[in-house]
This record gives C-alpha cells, sequence and structure tokens, in this order.
C-alpha cells in the first residue's frame, strides 16, 4: 500500500515536471509565432461612447501592421473599474489588452476600491485628450472666469456648475476651482455629458465643467462659450481660448484614453504589441479617420506613465478633501 | 427647403442607398428581437465600417438600424414574453395575452402598423420642426424631469389590476431596488456589499429579462403550448385585417412618443409606458386592457418607435444624444466630419436631409417585412414548449450575458426571474417593479438637482410653467383611476375573476 | 395558501425589508445625508403601505379569499428551474455553445419531447442561427468556460 502511494507521488512529480518543463516550452514557442490568433480589446465602456471608437478604429487600421485581427469586447461598469479589474488580471500572453481612460483608472485607486494598482498594467500608449474646459450658456452675462469668481464672492452659494458626477474629470475640475479660488459653486451633477450640456444650454445651471470634444459644435454654432481650457498650454486648435493657469488659477484638468497591457507579459511579446501600436497610430489613414472623432494626443510609455502617476497623486489630495 | 429636399431624395434612389437601408432594417429588426443584442451594438459596429464610405450609405443603414431594431423588440415581446428591447416591455401586457388566446398574427400585424405610424410621425416631426422642437426640449430642467418620473410611476395605479395596495408596494420595490449602487449626488455607495458589479446599480436589462421571461416560463411548464386553445390557433396563421378604430392611439402614440423622445434622459422605454397609461385612462373599456387589447399594443408600439424620430431632433440640432443609439449615432457622424449643429442642415443639408428621408424608407421596409412575415412569426406561439422553454431560457442567458459581457448579469437575471415568479403567484405587478426600477433613478437625479439649485425649497417644483402642466397631467392620471379602483373592487365582489398582467 | 395569508407574509416581510432600509441608512456617512434622505423616504413608504396591506387582511374573512397555487406542475417545474441553474454552472465550465446543446436536448427530453431527431436539429438550428448573429455579425462575445474556447 505504502510502495503504492509512493510510486504514486513520483509518478505525479515527475508528470508535473514534464508538464512545466512542457510549459516553459509552449511559452517560448508561443513568444516567438505570437500572434496565432486574434487579440481581444477590453473597452471598459459602452459600444458607441469615445473609448469604444477609439478601440474600433485602432482595430480597423491595426491590420496593415499586426497579422491577426484586434477583438473589441465592451466590459462596462463601475465607472470603469471592472472593466480595468478584468484587464488587470487578464491571462498575460498578448491575447487580451484593454483600454484605460482617466481619471476614472486613478480615482478608483485613490477611493481605494480598486483591485488593480497602476503597476497592473503595461501601457501601451495614450492615444486621446480631452482637455476641461469652463463653458456657459452664450448669452450668459460672465466673460471671464473673473467674473464668476467676483460674482460668487459677492454672493456666495449662488452660483451653479454642472459635472458627471463625483469621481469624474468634471467633478474634480469644479473642486478645483473652488479650492484655488477660494469660492463655493454648487456642483449639479448629471448624467453624462448630454445630461450636463441639456442643463446649461436650457439655462437651469449657470456654468457646465466639460470637456472640449462635448462643446466644441455648440461653440461653433453660437450657442455654448468657453470660458478658459484647463490645459499647462493654450490649445493650438483654441488659439484665443485662455487657460486657468494664465489666468491665475492653478488647474489642470483632462480625461484621457488609452491602451494598455497586463503587466508581466512575455517582454517580446510586449515590444511586438507596442511597435503594432506605434505604427498604426501614426498611420495616416487611421490619422484621417480619428479627424473630427478623436482629439489625438500621443504619449509613449514613459509619458503615459509619469502622466498617470501624476494624477494619482492629484485624486489622492482629492479624496482626502472631498470623498466620493 | 424642397431645394435642398429634392436632391436629398435624389441621393437615396441608388440600388447602393436602398440595400443599405434594407440590410439595416432587417439586421436591426434580429437584433431587437434578440433580448439583450441591441441597436447601440449594431451602430457602433458600423461607425469605424462606414468610415470612407458615402456618408448617406452608412447612415441611412444606422438608421434603418434603429428604425428596425425598434419595431423588432415587438415580436419576442408579444409571442413570448421576453421583450427584446426595453422599450417593447409595455407591448407585452396586451401583446402576450393575445398570443395566449391565439391571435398572435393579429398582435403583430397591430404591432407593426402601429410602430409604422410612430415612427411615420415622429420622423416628420424631426423633417419639419427640429429646431423649434429643440428649443423646446431644453426648457425642460431638473425639476420637470422628476415631475416625468412620477408621471411614469403614475402608471402603476394604472397597470395594476387586482390590489391597488399591492401595485404600490410592487413600485416601490422597484424604487428600493433601483437605489442599490452609486447615489447620483454624492456618489456614496448604497448597499452592494463591496461586489463591485452592482457599484453602477442592478443592470436594468438582465432584471427585465428576468421578471418578464424566466418568470413566465417557469409559468408555462405547466402547459403544453403557449396558446391556449389550439383550436383557434389555426387562426393566428392566417392573415388578419387591422381592428377598426385604432388610428386616434396610434396618432397619440406616435406624438408622445415624439415628445418624450426629443427629451434627452427619458427614453422610449418611458414614452411607451406613458402611452400606454395614456391609452388606459382614456378608453371608455380600461377593463379590456391587459387582457389582450390591440389598442394596448398598438399604444406601446407607436410610442416608441416615435421616439426614434424623436431622439434625433436634439442630437442633430444641439449634438445632445438623447439615448444610446443616438449617442452611437453621434459617432456615425462625426467620422463623416458631420458635426451637429445648424451647418448639418445647409451646409450638409443633402447628407442630413437624405439621412432624415431614409428613416421614412427603414418604416417601410419594416411595415411590408412585419405585415408579410407576421403569420410565419406566431407559428412559434404553436411550437411546443418543450422545445420553447428550453429556447427561451437559452436566449435569456445569452441575452443578460451580452448586455454588458458579464456572467454576473446572468446570475442576477435568474434571481429576479425567480423572484419574479413567486413575486407574480402572490398577486406583486411585475410592470410596477420595472416601472420603478427604470424611474427610480431618473426621479431621484432630478430630485436632488433640484434641491441644489433651488437651495433646498421645493418651491422649484411648483412654480416653473411647464411643471405645473406636469402636475396637472399626474392629478387627471391619477384620480380616474382610484374611482375605477373603487368601481373594479365592486366587480370583484360581484365574482368576476381579475387576470393579471402577463396572464 | 390563502391569498390572505400571503398579504400577511408579504406585510412582515415589507416591514422586514422597511427596517433594513432604515438600519441601513444609519450607517451612511455624514456627506450622504441626501442618498439617505431618499432611502428613508423609501423605506418609511414601504413600512406604510406594509400596514395597509396588514390592516386589510386581517380585516377581510378567510373564507372568501382565494386560494394561491404556487406550482402548478411541480415535476415540470422542478425540472425546469434545476436544469436552468445547472445550465448557468455548466456554462462556466463548458462554455456557452456545449451547455447549451446538452441544456436544449435534455430538458425537452425532459419537458416531454419525444421526438430525438427534431430535437436535436431544432436545437443545432437555433445554436447555429446564435452563433451567426453573435459571434459572427456582431462579434459579440459569447461565455467561454473555463475548458476555453471550445466553439
Amino acid at each position: 500500500m505504502k510502495r503504492t502511494v509512493t510510486l504514486l507521488m513520483v509518478l505525479l512529480l515527475f508528470g508535473l515536471m514534464v508538464a512545466g518543463v512542457f510549459a516553459e516550452g509552449t511559452k517560448e514557442k508561443a513568444a516567438a509565432n505570437y500572434p496565432t490568433k486574434p487579440v481581444t480589446i477590453i473597452v471598459a465602456s459602452k459600444a458607441g461612447g469615445g473609448t469604444d471608437t477609439m478601440a474600433r478604429l485602432f482595430a480597423k487600421y491595426a491590420k496593415k501592421y499586426f497579422p491577426q485581427p484586434f477583438v473589441v469586447v465592451n466590459k462596462p461598469g463601475a465607472g470603469g473599474q471592472l472593466g480595468f479589474e478584468a484587464l488587470a488580471n487578464a491571462k498575460k500572453d498578448g491575447y487580451t489588452i484593454g483600454t484605460l481612460f482617466t481619471p476614472h483608472v486613478t480615482a478608483h485607486i485613490s477611493s481605494g476600491r480598486a483591485k488593480y494598482t497602476l503597476d497592473s498594467f503595461a501601457l501601451l500608449a495614450n492615444v486621446v485628450t480631452d482637455p476641461g474646459v469652463l463653458v456657459v450658456k452664450s448669452d450668459s452675462p460672465f466673460k471671464t472666469i473673473n467674473d464668476i469668481i467676483a460674482a460668487e464672492k459677492k454672493n456666495p452659494g449662488s452660483l451653479t456648475g454642472a459635472t458627471t458626477g463625483p469621481g469624474g474629470d468634471d467633478f474634480f475640475a469644479l473642486t478645483k476651482f473652488n479650492n484655488a479660488a477660494g469660492i463655493h459653486i454648487k456642483e449639479v451633477p448629471a448624467k453624462g455629458s448630454s445630461g450636463e450640456k441639456a442643463e446649461v444650454l436650457g439655462g437651469h445651471v449657470d456654468m457646465a465643467f466639460m470637456n472640449v470634444s462635448q462643446v466644441l459644435s455648440n461653440v461653433k454654432a453660437g450657442e455654448l462659450r468657453m470660458l478658459a481650457v484647463m490645459t499647462p498650454k493654450r490649445l493650438s486648435y483654441l488659439p484665443d481660448i485662455p487657460t486657468f493657469k494664465e489666468l491665475g488659477i492653478d488647474i489642470v484638468s483632462d480625461s484621457s484614453r488609452g491602451f494598455a497591457a497586463p503587466a508581466g507579459l512575455p517582454d517580446a511579446i510586449y515590444q511586438k504589441l507596442l511597435d503594432t501600436f506605434q505604427k498604426t497610430l501614426k498611420d495616416p489613414d487611421f490619422l484621417k479617420a480619428s479627424k473630427g472623432v478623436l482629439l489625438l494626443n500621443i504619449m509613449e510609455p514613459k509619458e503615459y506613465r509619469a502622466y498617470l502617476e501624476d494624477l494619482l497623486k492629484t485624486t489622492n489630495e482629492i479624496y482626502k478633501k472631498s470623498p466620493w | 427647403m424642397l431645394s435642398i429636399l429634392i436632391p436629398a431624395l435624389q441621393t437615396l434612389f441608388t440600388f447602393k442607398v436602398m440595400l443599405a437601408i434594407l440590410m439595416g432594417t432587417i439586421g436591426g429588426i434580429i437584433i431587437g428581437a434578440i433580448p439583450g443584442l441591441t441597436a447601440t451594438m449594431a451602430v457602433a459596429l458600423l461607425i469605424p465600417v462606414t468610415f470612407g464610405m458615402d456618408p448617406v450609405v452608412g447612415l441611412s443603414m444606422m438608421g434603418g438600424v434603429y428604425s428596425g431594431g425598434m419595431y423588432g423588440g415587438a415580436i419576442s415581446s408579444i409571442l413570448l414574453s421576453t421583450p427584446g428591447t426595453p422599450a417593447a416591455a409595455a407591448t407585452t401586457f396586451d401583446g402576450y395575452p393575445l398570443t395566449r388566446q391565439g391571435k398572435g398574427g393579429l398582435a403583430i400585424t397591430v404591432a407593426t402598423v402601429a410602430s409604422f405610424w410612430g415612427g411615420i410621425i415622429s420622423t416628420f416631426a424631426l423633417l419639419l420642426l427640429a429646431p423649434l422642437l429643440a428649443r423646446f426640449a431644453l426648457k425642460f430642467g431638473p425639476p420637470e424631469y422628476f415631475l416625468l418620473a412620477i408621471m411614469g410611476l403614475a402608471s402603476i395605479v394604472t397597470l395594476t389590476s387586482g390590489n391597488l395596495v399591492k401595485g404600490l408596494i410592487s413600485g416601490l420595490l422597484g424604487l428600493i431596488i433601483a437605489t442599490i449602487g452609486m447615489d447620483p449626488i454624492t456618489g456614496y455607495i448604497r448597499f452592494t456589499w463591496g461586489i463591485t458589479d452592482l457599484f453602477e446599480g442592478v443592470s436594468f436589462m438582465p432584471a427585465l429579462i428576468g421578471l418578464f421571461s424566466i418568470s413566465q416560463i417557469l409559468s408555462l411548464t405547466s402547459e403544453a403550448q403557449i396558446v391556449q386553445e389550439l383550436a383557434t390557433a389555426p387562426k393566428s396563421l392566417k392573415r388578419q385585417k387591422m381592428p377598426k378604430g385604432l388610428a386616434p392611439t396610434i396618432a397619440r402614440g406616435g406624438l408622445l412618443g415624439t415628445i418624450v423622445g426629443i427629451l434627452p434622459g427619458a427614453g422610449a422605454t418611458i414614452a411607451a409606458f406613458i402611452s400606454y397609461n395614456f391609452a388606459k385612462q382614456i378608453s371608455k373599456t380600461p377593463e379590456k386592457f391587459g387582457k389582450g387589447n390591440p389598442e394596448g399594443v398598438a399604444a406601446s408600439e407607436s410610442a416608441n418607435n416615435g421616439v426614434v424620430g424623436g431622439s434625433l431632433v436634439p442630437l442633430l440640432t444641439l449634438g445632445i444624444p438623447g439615448n444610446s443609439v443616438a449617442a452611437a449615432l453621434l459617432g456615425g457622424l462625426m467620422i463623416q466630419g458631420l458635426i451637429p449643429g445648424p451647418e448639418l442642415f445647409t451646409k450638409h443639408g443633402a447628407i442630413t436631409y437624405g439621412f432624415i428621408l431614409s428613416l421614412f424608407f427603414a418604416n417601410i421596409f419594416f411595415l411590408i417585412l412585419g405585415l408579410y412575415f407576421a403569420p410565419l412569426f406566431a407559428k412559434v406561439s404553436t411550437v411546443s414548449n418543450a422545445i420553447l422553454i428550453p429556447a427561451i431560457a437559452m436566449l435569456s442567458v445569452i441575452g443578460s450575458y451580452a448586455i454588458n459581457n458579464s456572467i454576473f448579469d446572468v446570475g442576477l437575471m435568474l434571481f429576479f426571474g425567480i423572484a419574479g415568479y413567486f413575486l407574480h403567484k402572490a398577486g406583486f405587478s411585475l410592470g410596477a417593479i420595472v416601472l420603478g426600477l427604470i424611474l427610480g433613478p431618473i426621479a431621484e437625479l432630478g430630485f436632488g438637482q433640484s434641491l441644489i439649485i433651488s437651495n433646498g425649497s421645493p418651491l422649484i417644483f411648483f412654480t416653473r410653467p411647464i411643471s405645473i402642466i406636469l402636475w396637472i397631467i399626474i392629478i387627471l392620471l391619477i384620480l380616474p383611476a382610484f374611482s375605477g379602483g373603487i368601481l373594479k373592487k365592486q366587480r370583484q365582489k360581484e365574482g368576476e375573476d381579475e387576470s393579471n398582467i402577463t396572464e | 395558501m390563502k391569498e390572505i395569508n400571503v398579504n400577511r407574509i408579504f406585510a412582515l416581510a415589507g416591514f422586514v425589508l422597511s427596517g433594513a432600509l432604515l438600519f441601513g441608512t444609519r450607517q451612511f456617512p455624514e456627506r450622504a445625508v441626501s442618498a439617505a434622505r431618499y432611502v428613508n423616504f423609501l423605506g418609511i413608504t414601504m413600512g406604510v403601505l406594509s400596514l395597509i396591506l396588514l390592516l386589510s387582511s386581517i380585516r377581510e374573512n378567510e373564507r372568501n379569499s382565494e386560494r394561491v397555487v404556487w406550482i402548478e406542475s411541480p415535476l415540470h417545474f422542478v425540472e425546469t428551474l434545476i436544469g436552468i441553474i445547472v445550465y448557468f454552472v455548466l456554462i462556466n465550465w463548458l462554455g456557452f455553445f456545449v451547455s447549451s446543446l446538452l441544456f436544449l436536448i435534455i430538458l425537452g427530453w425532459f419537458l416531454g419531447y419525444r421526438k430525438p431527431l427534431k430535437l436535436i436539429a431544432s436545437s443545432v438550428g437555433l445554436l447555429l442561427f446564435i452563433y451567426f448573429v453573435f459571434v459572427r455579425f456582431l462579434t459579440v462575445p459569447v461565455p467561454s468556460g473555463i475548458l476555453g474556447g471550445i466553439l
């Protein structure tokens, strides 16, 4: 009886070793042959949104540079957290990559709810940056942000500003504005950017904290007025709009979208993916298609990483003061 | 205007465009009929594909998907009590009883015609009045959305056919379930026990599929066929004429759908419920509703297809998508370099009007297809339950999975299905629970926003002109229901049996 | 079970739910005051409605109350219920298509369908349809299960 058990144990051990070697062998082989099947892109939001369009456009034009198709899988929920977690926990074989969007990706870490850290991701590229902007209705008496600050100081608590709700970039922008200028604009959380737009256009709130791409058409049509953008420098495509910074209030806020793989995938595979991204994001057809849909701001992994770490500090600070 | 319309119409009359509309419409009907697959998904998929295509081809295909998808939801609602889209939930109330009586073909015919007219009415509104309607939509602020939600909740009173208190409890239960997840105002996460999948609340579609479809197949296990008397079944297979006298209901539904559709954030589901409620209130024979009245089907279907044209009003004029399909369509416009606003109707008039006019064709296509295939679709209800029950269960599982690619949602769907079965047996109204689930978040957000704006004063709900009109409508809706409820109780005592929504 | 007894049980359940909500909001932090207020409102309303339901069921005569039949055909009901739950568990292991095929055929048989060829043909046909619409046409993924990727 004892002998049988020992024999079985030895056999089992041997089997495991063989399997281990075999697995090791296939791993290397897998990296060399990669890719042999389609690569899934986990999109952490619903079909039809901005992040989804970015991923689908990338998938369409990556075909030229990658032998296998990229397949978009939407995994929305919990402000992107479900999708980010699915990406962080995905198999590290290069067949699953995903999207990140800010500030949610760091906001979830700050709130302590995320089951991932920034180290869970091997960043590939940031693609889109949609800067924050403060808009008012075109018939509003406010022409500059100083008008707003003056009005609010005269009559504290009289002004309202629409945001997309706690934990989003618009909420952060409003909070920063209030803190920096020493005022108290009341936050009116709306349902998504379309809700914000409807409220500010309808005159139900005094201003809205939004993103540039969401309001460009309305500004062009003369329905909304941009007061200031939340970028370090003026935007090349909006040279007339001042930044908050030059008006003496240091606010930088945006919503960025990019791609990452789960950390810990074999380096050879990571390089292949990185190469595909760098080529696709420079592809003239991709650039043509994304014109008007995506506000491109390509960041290489290093720069992207620095951007996210910086953002994490900011969201940590805000969470301490006004948690959500 | 004619100078733009004629060239726009010309762009449509090419083989390519017509084929695109037809394919879009057929694809839309299939997607709409399968629970969990949405027109939004199909449009999102088409966005990158249509880049480089003639814009009219791409956009008219998306328009076809949207129109067809909204209509297609009715088919599974009527035949299987499984709403293919949430907007078709109210269609089950009378559509499914009709199927049970062997009149599934009739119900589909009514739904097809009602959807068609709803679509046509709203497309005309879009074509002729878009800028005017958009300005009206903007007048709706947080207090009005709150009242709109209350108006929807008032339908509970009408929906309930048995015990009114139980109907109210059902609606309240829906509202309570809707509080799970992130509070819209402060962002505090309520009642989720740390389950990330619940942070954004209970997903609506899985809950709806569970409540309507799984609870229904559990009831069906005691029967051999959906159609109760097979003798009358062959009738459903023959072509059926439209019942007379539905025109006013359809016209009202189409208009109501258009109006609700142009309000961003309200949506087709609410439009259908409110329209159903209206039809029942106005009717001289409200007791027939819920037991297979074609009028109920007509009211709900004309309203949800009315939303299609309505939702494009704020999208095209202001760049405000009223629902998720419209949001995806916005992507479809932008990739063609078409930016919402006045220019869309002038500089890009040929494309924009081409797109709007293509909706007429999409409606005509599904009208022809629907009327022609109604008898064939209706055959589904004569299939043995031993085949149908597993098939519906399978569709429910894959449908609730596909909406968010989430196994958790499948579990949620099953939970709602089993709980829904027993609640239904105990005399609670599943329709009211669904209403509470949809309207809870809208009511809470509107209420919270209003009080922030008014510094906590509830007067804001009574001082604005549109609010006052809404209050009057709400009161008019509730009053007859209460007196009707008393009448109903008397009838009940006289021994008339009461049947519930899904029976 | 008579309907009034059902009503009594559900009224009690309503009280429990109402109490749970009111208790739950006491754990909310200071900043979530508005969230708590709304939930409290719902909780109190639930309590009041449950009370009305309870009182009216006490007032009513038991003999006039209708019988509630929970399950009309216990065998098929239980088969279907267990079938769906096993199916749900199985999907996590075998993936969608394999478990669906098994589910459709086995439950169909248990529910009394006795034409094996037709049963298999209709199940395969339905799944092919799903395959084309979901996987081919819309590229919507279906659950693949731990055994992975077997379509």
